[in-house]
């Protein structure tokens, strides 16, 4: 997946109105938390949990876990 | 009628989609005990293969098919009566669900959704209810959700789906009974199958047991469901159609 296909979810998962890029700022609520997963399943076969993400802050930190190697 | 024959499925042949496991595979079971022969219908040979050596009695048989492919639907039918004869009663118990919030939820997911909850579903009940593949007074059973009922988060597509299962079927039974045949949904709340522990494999102990508080009846066994579902495809309901039987353990009593 294309680094800007990714921000360009992430901007609608946390309705974000700036430009979204890996330094952005995010706050996984229990909604959100539902879309990453389902986001997660389909695009990465990963089956996310909600401890998968409790130290998320930033969009990079979703990278991380999705493995930086999936982006291009 | 024999009060003792009252709730019998003998004679009868009957179709069931998503026989594989779950609601499915016990209402199977539970139709060849009360003396039904059982068509079931699943994608996984190996696992229909399984169900269908728990059957009781003889005169089964297993079709493996995809129902997200629904334009196949009428020719199974026709290919099921040449080999089984007529059928008498068909349960659509094949369903799919995602947790999808708004954010995520895109056309294409609805109608993937759609596809196998709904259009499979009502596309056997046509090619069934036709005379030559159906005898009169047969019984067309829909597996609903109480998701159809009521709402929850991340669901709106699968309540979308399971919401127009309720209502297309009373359209139905407006059209299936000039031949007394009929049309019913049953609508389990949270039912222990695969398909449940799927969903709760990405929640904590907590979110579980919340969920477990709101059925004042525990959650559901699929047998608990396949009793109502047969109850449906017998005799003793034949003037029920066009209804929506709910059997959630008390979900919705609140």
């Amino acid at each position: 997946m294309k680094k800007s296909e990714l921000f360009e979810e992430i901007a609608d998962i946390f309705e974000l109105e700036e430009e979204v890029n890996e330094e952005t700022t995010i706050s996984v609520d229990s909604l959100a938390l539902l879309s990453l997963i389902a986001f997660f399943d389909e695009n990465f076969g990963m089956q996310l949990t909600g401890s998968d993400t409790k130290n998320v802050s930033k969009v990079t930190d979703l990278i991380k876990i999705a493995g930086p190697e999936k982006f291009s | 009628m024999d009060s003792k024959e009252l709730f019998t499925l003998k004679d009868k042949l009957i179709v069931v989609t998503g026989a594989s496991s779950g609601i499915g595979k016990a209402t199977a079971v539970l139709c060849s005990q009360l003396g039904a022969r059982v068509v079931l219908i699943a994608r996984d040979m190996e696992r229909l293969q399984s169900v269908s050596e728990e059957l009781a009695g003889d005169g089964h048989s297993i079709v493996s098919y995809d129902l997200t492919d629904y334009e196949g639907i009428a020719d199974t039918v026709k290919s099921i009566v040449k080999t089984s004869g007529k059928i008498n009663g068909f349960v659509h118990s094949a369903g799919i669900s995602m947790t999808l919030p708004l954010r995520v939820n895109k056309p294409e997911k609805l109608l993937q959704i759609l596809s196998v909850n709904l259009a499979s579903a009502f596309e056997f009940v046509r090619a069934i209810s036709m005379k030559k593949h159906s005898e009169d007074s047969s019984s067309f059973v829909m597996i609903s959700s109480i998701m159809g009922v009521v709402g929850e988060v991340g669901l709106s597509s699968y309540c979308a789906s399971k919401g127009a299962l309720i209502s297309g079927t009373k359209a139905l039974a407006l059209e299936l009974g000039t031949r007394k045949q009929r049309i019913n949904c049953v609508s389990p709340a949270m039912v222990k199958t695969e398909m449940l522990t799927r969903e709760f494999s990405i929640l904590s102990v907590q979110q579980i047991e919340s969920k477990v508080a709101r059925h004042p009846l525990g959650f559901g066994s699929p047998e608990d469901i396949a009793n109502s579902v047969a109850f449906l495809l017998s005799d003793a309901s034949k003037w029920i159609t066009g209804t929506n039987m709910i059997v959630d353990g008390g979900y919705s009593a609140r």
